[in-house]
């Protein structure tokens, strides 16, 4: 009877560990709805992966040889092999946006860009932890605030903590209406959130919206060519919406193909949540990290708009900046909020909608731009 | 300096360099054909009326 007993027997503290935090994963994801389509597959991983021996990994049974696991499996094919499952998530994403609020107000594509700050900040932190670069960088893109992005870039620099990465990603996604607001107030006055803006967009041909992503795929792609398969996927995705004659794939892409990745995704993403791997000072560190990423875009956003205001007659409400970063809609949603707080009638919501899609732009590029700096100064 | 963190000091100085480099592009682009589509708006108001 003791074959009964096995498996329990096998438990390590550390899978006990593993096993809380994929129960704390699912309860932020049904108790809390913090983003529920990815914490509540990966808590659930977390579990399938930690049980001893588990079925769902590779094993070597005596008499009878290796056993292949469908999560295991899934990894290796899905994420390690081609990086197929955040890539072809993308088309969903370029599907679901509307650049719109963006492509009228051109000045908002600066946002985007400095809100990825606090990526190249973290690296610069992790690397003074003693986090080898290819490990920094693969914490540091946790502030693109973009979970197939830091899944990608993690995956391709090889970083063995793509599991943590992946978990701050989407919790710290999740938690920007309570990040957010406290690193704006930090670093504005009272005087600079009131600034009111007014929204006069012009109007955005079909010919632009259609012209949008084929430029923004080429130019991105000459000056950072890692940047192609990231890039190209999201605006492939917006193509299919903006062309007008492909609705059945725009909405397919929108629902059933990013519904399904997503699905996939997470339970994946386990796999790098197996006790040996996941349990260390280092997930702690790069939780903490990650916060640091977060903290560091808003306040980057921030101050580049007020940096801006000192040359602009028309001055931009300084939070509009800390939207920039790729949450959407949270981080549009937090500002507008953060704005009608000061003042009920100073409506900012097309503004940092406008900066939140930049953000979206600005942070695929910075997981290109960051993989191409990266190999040129490993050369 | 360890090697690692000139590297990372790099990285954040050419990254947003870039990033910037590439959005400032792509906004300047915008700009311009969202210009073009004015003028050939008004250009089409004016035969019309015409």
């Amino acid at each position: 009877m003791g074959f009964l007993l096995e498996g329990i027997m096998s438990i390590t503290p550390q899978q006990i560990v593993m096993f809380v935090v994929g129960g704390l994963l699912i309860y932020l994801a049904i108790k809390k709805d913090l983003e529920p389509a990815l914490l509540l597959p990966m808590g659930f991983g977390a579990i399938l992966v930690n049980i001893p021996n588990s079925g769902v990994l590779n094993q070597v049974l005596e008499g009878i040889g290796e056993t292949n696991g469908i999560i295991e499996w899934l990894f290796s094919t899905g994420i390690e092999a081609s990086e197929a499952l955040p890539i072809l998530l993308f088309i969903g994403i370029g599907a679901m946006i509307d650049f719109g609020p963006l492509l009228s107000r051109p000045i908002m594509f600066l946002f985007g860009a400095a809100a990825q700050f606090g990526i190249f900040f973290t690296v610069v932190i992790a690397a003074l932890m003693g986090f080898d670069i290819k490990d920094a960088a693969s914490i540091g893109i946790i502030g693109a605030a973009d979970g197939p992005t830091s899944i990608l870039v993690s995956q391709i620099l090889d970083s063995k903590y793509i599991g943590p990465i992946a978990v701050a990603a989407y919790c710290y996604m999740a938690l920007v209406p309570i990040i957010q607001p406290m690193a704006i107030r930090l670093v504005t006055t009272k005087k600079e959130r009131l600034i009111k803006m007014n929204y006069h967009p012009s109007q955005v041909s079909k010919r632009t919206r259609i012209l949008f992503p084929i430029i923004v795929t080429i130019i991105a792609g000459l000056i950072a060519p890692m940047s192609v398969a990231l890039v190209g996927f999201l605006m492939f995705g917006n193509l299919l919406r903006e062309c007008g004659v492909l609705n059945t794939l725009s909405e397919t892409a929108q629902n059933i193909l990013s519904n399904l990745i997503t699905l996939l995704l997470g339970i994946t993403i386990a796999f790098s949540m197996r006790a040996e791997e996941f349990v260390t000072w280092q997930t702690f560190m790069i939780m903490g990290l990650g916060l640091v990423a977060f903290i560091a875009d808003t306040i980057g956003g921030v101050l580049f708009a007020k940096f801006l205001n000192l040359f602009l007659k028309e001055k931009i409400n300084p939070m509009i900046g800390g939207a920039g970063i790729s949450a959407f809609p949270m981080s549009a949603r937090v500002v507008q909020k953060m704005g009608a707080k000061e003042d009920p009638t100073n409506t900012l919501l097309m503004h940092a909608i406008g900066a939140n899609v930049a953000g979206q732009i600005g942070s695929v590029l910075a997981g290109g731009i960051l993989l191409n700096v990266l190999v040129t100064m490993l050369k | 300096m360890d090697m690692d963190l000139y590297i990372a000091l790099q990285m954040m100085w050419k990254g947003m360099v870039g990033i910037f480099a590439v959005v400032i592009v792509i906004a300047l682009i915008v700009f311009i054909m969202q210009k073009i589509d004015n003028a050939v708006k008004s250009d089409n108001q004016k035969s019309k009326e015409e």
